[in-house]
């Protein structure tokens, strides 16, 4: 386990060097000149010089590569561009804190709706109800969520004065007003992640339920409400929260048109906004953070799930 | 033995006859093919799957025979008078928008762009992505290590924003789009790939044909290639629909190839959802939908093809 570990997280830095080092090139390639581009046509010579340096194209690629570094170490992306003497750090962090709570509600909602789905779909295998839920799930969960974002908008938004159309709920504002405030985002994830979850959950499910412990449980004579509990679930949701982990790297950043929709502060909507704006010191903290989170849920959910299933941990050691 | 490079690629994926297939064994394989046909033409999700992209595809080929009035027009009563902001009627059966333009008649045009974009950029993927797959699958050793750290890295941001990232860099254009989306969809291809051809590699007749002394290309393009080809057009149909997902979202961002006026399904989302407060709810629903039915049709084909191949 020891070396898995080690090896898991090599590979987590590798990830986040090569990440670091395509955002840093990715203005070098940029044909023209692109701190023309981004200061636009009209821009005085100062300003056009004041870009280029912040993009560093005035260094090696070296030195730009090595400031990246350091800078991502320090997390101290420097100062953003349309509100000058705000530190791209601290923009970054405010949505960072609202992204956080929004994956935090919006999972509240979508895993025991999802997981509930899964083990209706598995317990009714190959019925109507089950293929009902996978096909449902499929189905939505392909439609890009600014999609069912707008449709939520029209369906629940305008007619039920519940459902706010500004996710952002007012400082202050107690828990259930939060909530509130928060439903039709959460919603949204729920029809984005629910297929997905829904389909782990049943597989997972339909083993355990083929399993021969099951099988001697309900020849004990116990319910089914009792295999369930006792036998089938501690096995199938395991698994299906662990996979969970490695999708929740999406839910901050990923959701740029559901965040633009809902007028909601995250981190997908400060990355939009930076790149609307120009704004590429914020483009670039916005972008390695997400990657930086992405990066520990999946390196989390890997170590959870070689935790529990030996047979992972040889894997990545045969196919590194 | 030379390869020609145009034969590596057979359409329906049957190796040329000759030395290394039987008469038997191609039979089979025939027999295969057609139980899998079968099974497809029956399978209801492939049917209803290939309604919905054969109408859109349909669209955007003729809009002319669809749409009731021009993309860009302003519609107009008896009167002479535009008619703004609209709901569904007989003469705009969705609607107008604020500008006038019939919605339906946007919808219906707006099929085009993303059914050139989409196709292109997952093709240019598929084939730059099964070629780096089929190669470090087939040889590994350093360069494999390389290229698979890379696409892990790549695969590791969520691909909308390096899309978005891309696109902003290089300037929102067609090509640049297309060429962001077949960037980023190469990592899952080749991912996909090179696991089918690292298993494939193991297997005796590719021992069979190395020690027949045959060259590592003839046994990726003949030997190989034909067996991961499974693996690829599922890998293909499921990345068109997420190329269509990803396009539609990058032009509800603003970043389309095109101009605003031109008929796009995003960007008209974009244009018109903040109206849906004030109960103008059709200039932004009829689009969105469009959106859902087109990639919904595209999964439902890519998940029949895929349980069809596993069975």
């Amino acid at each position: 386990m020891g070396r898995f570990i080690v090896r898991r997280l090599l590979l987590s830095f590798l990830t986040l060097a090569i990440i670091l080092v395509l955002i840093t090139l990715i203005p070098n390639l940029a044909p023209g000149d692109p701190a023309r581009k981004i200061a636009g046509g009209t821009a005085s010579p100062e300003r056009l010089q004041a870009v280029t340096e912040s993009l560093g194209l005035d260094k090696s690629v070296v030195a730009q590569l090595r400031d990246s570094i350091s800078d991502t170490f320090r997390l101290d992306f420097g100062e953003s561009f349309t509100r000058p003497g705000v530190a791209v750090t601290s923009l970054v962090s405010t949505s960072l804190f609202n992204s956080t709570k929004l994956v935090i509600f919006g999972m509240a909602l979508v895993l025991p709706v999802s997981i509930a789905g899964g083990l209706l779909a598995a317990y009714r295998r190959d019925t109507w109800l089950d293929r009902t839920i996978v096909n449902t799930g499929v189905a939505l969960s392909s439609v890009p969520e600014f999609v069912v974002g707008v449709l939520f908008l029209a369906l629940l938004a305008v007619p039920i004065s519940y459902f706010k159309v500004i996710a952002d709920p007012p400082d202050g504002a107690g828990i259930l007003t939060t909530i509130q405030y928060l439903m039709l985002p959460a919603l949204t994830i729920l029809t984005v992640y629910f297929g997905y979850i829904a389909r782990i959950t049943r597989a997972s499910t339909i083993t355990a339920l083929n399993a021969d412990y099951t099988r001697t449980a309900f020849m004990r004579g116990l319910t089914t409400l009792q295999v369930f509990r006792r036998h089938v679930l501690r096995n199938s949701l395991v698994p299906t929260v662990a996979v969970v982990g490695t999708q929740l790297g999406y839910l901050f950043g990923g959701m740029v048109g559901l965040e633009l929709i809902y007028s909601y502060p995250g981190l997908g909507r400060l990355i939009f906004d930076a790149v609307d704006s120009a704004d590429y010191p914020l483009l670039r903290g916005g972008v390695l953070t997400v990657a930086i989170i992405y990066m520990l849920a999946t390196l989390s959910a890997d170590l959870l799930i070689a935790w529990m299933n030996p047979r992972a941990r040889l894997s990545l050691s045969e196919a590194g | 033995m030379t390869t020609p490079p145009e034969q590596l690629d057979q359409p329906d994926g049957s190796p040329v006859a000759g030395q290394t297939t039987t008469e038997v064994s191609a039979d089979t394989r025939r027999q295969v093919r057609r139980e899998q046909r079968r099974l497809l033409l029956t399978s209801p999700g492939f049917l209803v799957g290939t309604v919905i992209i054969t109408f859109w595809i349909l669209t955007a080929l003729f809009p002319e025979l669809f749409a009731t009035w021009g993309p860009k027009e302003t519609v107009v009563n008896s009167a002479g008078e535009s008619l703004l902001r609209e709901s569904p009627n007989g003469t705009a059966w969705f609607g107008t928008d604020r500008l006038g333009r019939d919605v339906y008649s946007r919808v219906v045009h707006g099929s085009r762009p993303i059914l050139i974009a989409a196709p292109a950029a997952t093709i240019i993927a598929a084939i730059i992505g099964s070629l780096l797959g089929l190669v470090t699958g087939y040889f590994r050793g350093w360069i494999d290590e390389i290229i698979s750290r890379v696409l892990e890295a790549i695969l590791s941001i969520p691909s909308i924003l390096l899309a978005i990232v891309i696109v902003f860099t290089f300037g929102a254009t067609n090509p640049v789009i297309i060429g962001a989306i077949a960037f980023l969809f190469i990592a899952p291809i080749a991912r996909t790939v090179r696991a089918a051809t690292l298993a494939e590699a193991q297997l005796d007749y590719v021992t069979a044909a190395r020690m027949r002394g045959e060259r590592s290309l003839f046994i990726i393009g003949r030997e190989i290639f034909p067996n991961v080809l499974g693996v690829v057009v599922v890998e293909v149909t499921v990345r068109l629909g997420y190329a269509i997902f990803t396009l539609a979202t990058l032009s509800f961002l603003g970043l389309s190839g095109g101009n605003v006026t031109d008929p796009n399904w995003g960007v008209d989302v974009a244009q018109n959802y903040q109206q849906i407060v004030a109960e103008v709810w059709w200039p932004t629903v009829f689009p969105a939908l469009a959106i859902g039915a087109l990639v919904v049709g595209v999964n439902l084909v890519a998940d029949s093809i895929e349980k069809v191949l596993k069975s």
